[in-house]
């Protein structure tokens, strides 16, 4: 080799080990020094965290029918950085999808890697749409997995039950047990090819979804629709402003039906706008807990109840009901039918007002506030659900000169439904106050009971003895001397009371004029009783002197009572014939 | 004649060495290439696999909902107002009953409280403080 030759080859060799030392170089740099920067930025454009779904629990009645179920939908999702021509993308979405064009192209352009367009697509649609968007070659819309909630009894037992939307509002056991009901998402870091098919093999840290947990109350669809039904025919025929009804075992204080008018389907109200919401809020409102009124007679229980308790009076004892006008500091309070002598007994038979005065007097006013609300009134029920109140009670040191006499007769307190119901209920099984209860148990999705709400007595209220007598007195109620004959329950020895109070005028003090809440509150067998069951309707609509609660809730307790007692396989008493329900002497309170 | 043998000899040892060598790093690569696809087939049999029990599980809940959709009080309700379920209500002189005893509720867990002195002996109930 010559000289020559050999310098070129060594120029040769030096100028090729400089390009391989550039590479080199590069390549350190590439995989060592930027070794982070490269690798996040292949991970961000490949690699992706997909969201597992949890599966939201139901909700179901006593006997597992389902009240609130998933039903399979697609979620629409855009990958903006895949979509090249958004306008093309969204003029094919946007009729399908019921969205605007410009909302849809907005979304489209927002610069995400991961934008929801529209959930709870139906899978026909999704397929159809992913057929279109195959055709036209548009890239980057997928359609996810979803579900929609869906309650296949409608308006029944909506209050209940309730709803939930994505912003998380709500009503219902939908809202309340919300924690136990959504579950968790599970997620999952994986990779993705360039057609944007998942790469399995690469896929890395996963955590499982927790479905939610299934929630079975202690309400019965069977009595449900017994209520609703005789709700709708008692709405149809008085149009009432509101009407609500309960029906609890007394024993253990269990919710079996609770119903409200006016009420609202769940399946369209959880997809409107806050705007929507805001319009309807009287119908999404559950009355039996959230509204408080005057209880009217019903209230006498309390007077008597604790009257009797505190052997002030025997049942048997007289008063004197000034023949229908009694005044007391300086005002008159009258009876509709005046009385005379009537025993304590009659008084709740007759509902005397003038008759429950006097036992309030009797009583003096810290043991009847004291019995008030030992009876539960002025307190939450703690009942599991959402936005209960607690009434007004005012203290002794509020109360007026009046009050001793007003209170007595259900005025100058405000009580919810569901707190009389309790109240009766207590009466019911022998003095024992007990929590309302809505929910049996809370269950995971294999069947496993995770948690059970057994019984809660508050506290004894009254004597055993004292809960006969109250009931032996609710039993005259439903006789053909008391108040509320309509409420008989053919074949049933039935007890209960009856309640007419005058609406309260929103805007001065005093009362509306011809505007009542009438009310019954009863149960059966009076011995034992299966159920207590209280019928409200607010401001119904009835011929002049036909308002009172004996005319008007009592004939719906005693529908329901029959229909209840049917279902629940009671057995008649052959002794309480049907034909006993002569009417003979009608009253009212 | 030997000298001419002997420098012309093949290195057989360091030959097979190489060989060896050779056939084991290309066998070695083959075995990644071919694990590799095995391991992206693998991939798509579980991604199809996941998919199917996907689908079968949505097939179930829309089978479901739609159970609990047509055997709804308000559907049945509905049927029988449109005249679709005939029901005849069964009167009291139709029912024999074969003990006296009341079951009146749902066989649960409640049901063997029939009264208030019963309920006191409940070893269930709570009491609230």
């Amino acid at each position: 080799m010559t000289h020559s030759a050999k310098v070129r080859a060594l120029i040769a060799c030096c100028a090729l080990a400089l390009v391989f030392t550039g590479f080199s170089a590069r390549l350190v740099q590439l995989q060592v020094t930027e070794h982070e920067k490269w690798a996040d930025w292949a991970h961000e454009k490949h690699g992706t965290r997909q969201t597992i779904y949890a599966q939201r629990g139901l909700i179901m009645d006593i006997n597992q029918q389902t009240l609130a179920d998933n039903e399979p939908a697609r979620m629409v999702i855009a990958d903006d950085s895949m979509i090249t021509d958004p306008d093309d993308a969204a003029a094919v979405m946007a009729g399908p999808l019921g969205m605007s064009e410009t909302d849809l192209l907005a979304k489209l352009t927002s610069g995400r890697r991961y934008i929801v367009i529209k959930k709870g697509v139906p899978e026909d649609l999704a397929e159809q749409l992913d057929t279109r968007l195959a055709v036209r070659s548009i890239r980057g819309i997928t359609f996810q997995q979803d579900s929609e909630r869906i309650y296949p009894n409608g308006t029944m037992a909506c209050h209940v039950i309730g709803f939930i939307n994505d912003k998380h509002n709500g009503v219902g056991i939908e809202t309340q047990e919300d924690q136990y009901l959504s579950g968790h998402d599970g997620f999952r870091y994986t990779e993705r090819d360039r057609s944007g098919q998942e790469l399995v093999a690469y896929r890395g840290q996963e955590h499982a979804a927790q479905d939610g947990y299934n929630v079975r109350l202690t309400i019965d669809m069977n009595l449900q629709n017994i209520v609703e039904t005789q709700l709708d025919a008692a709405c149809k025929q008085y149009k009432p402003q509101k009407a609500i009804c309960i029906l609890m075992r007394p024993q253990t204080g269990e919710i079996l039906a609770m119903a409200n008018r006016p009420n609202f389907d769940p399946n369209d109200v959880r997809t409107e706008t806050p705007d929507q919401l805001a319009a309807n809020v009287a119908a999404l409102k559950n009355c039996a807990i959230t509204d408080e009124m005057e209880p009217g007679s019903t209230f006498k229980m309390v007077t008597a109840a604790g009257a009797l308790n505190e052997h002030v009076v025997t049942p048997d004892t007289t008063i004197y009901c000034e023949n229908g006008s009694f005044t007391y500091a300086g005002r008159s309070l009258r009876d509709d039918h005046p009385n005379g002598d009537l025993s304590v007994d009659d008084i709740l038979i007759k509902s005397s007002n003038i008759g429950a005065a006097k036992l309030g007097i009797s009583l003096g006013e810290q043991r009847l506030y004291s019995y008030i609300r030992a009876f539960g009134f002025g307190e939450r029920t703690n009942i599991l659900l959402p936005g209960e109140i607690p009434g007004l009670v005012p203290p002794p040191q509020r109360w007026s000169k009046l009050s001793i006499t007003r209170i007595p007769m259900g005025q100058e307190v405000a009580v919810t439904p569901l707190q009389t119901i309790t109240a009766m209920a207590a009466i019911a099984n022998g003095g024992h106050l007990m929590m309302p209860q809505i929910i049996h148990d809370i269950s995971d999705p294999n069947g496993g009971v995770i948690s059970t709400f057994p019984p809660v007595e508050i506290r004894q209220i009254i004597t055993p003895e004292t809960a006969r007598e109250m009931t032996a007195a609710f039993r005259g109620v439903v006789s053909a001397r008391g108040t509320a004959v309509g409420a008989k329950v053919p074949g049933f020895d039935t007890a209960g009371k009856t309640g007419t109070a005058e609406k309260i005028d929103p805007d001065k003090p005093g009362y509306l004029s011809g505007h009542y809440i009438v009310s019954f509150c009863g149960y059966l067998p009076a011995d034992d009783p299966a159920f207590v069951c209280l019928v409200m309707l607010d401001d119904p609509h009835t011929a002049e002197d036909q308002y009172y609660g004996g005319l008007v809730a009592a004939p719906i307790f005693s529908r329901i009572g029959a229909q209840v007692a049917r279902y629940m396989n009671l057995v008649p008493q052959p002794d309480v014939p049907a034909s006993s329900l002569v009417v003979t002497q009608r009253e009212h309170d | 004649m030997n000298r001419r043998r002997h420098a012309n000899l093949v290195p057989v040892a360091a030959l097979v060495k190489w060989v060896v060598v050779a056939f084991f790093l290309c066998t070695a690569g083959l075995c990644y290439v071919y694990f590799k696809n095995q391991m992206q087939t693998t991939g798509n049999d579980i991604r199809g696999l996941e998919t199917r029990l996907n689908e079968l599980r949505m097939d179930d809940d829309r089978e479901r909902a739609q159970i609990n959709r047509l055997s709804s009080q308000s559907y049945l309700e509905r049927r029988l107002q449109e005249g679709f379920i005939q029901l005849t209500p069964i009167t009291d002189d139709h029912i024999v009953r074969l003990h006296m005893a009341a079951t009146r509720t749902p066989a649960d867990a409640t049901a063997d409280i029939d009264g208030a002195d019963q309920l006191s002996q409940d070893p269930n109930r709570i009491v609230a403080q």
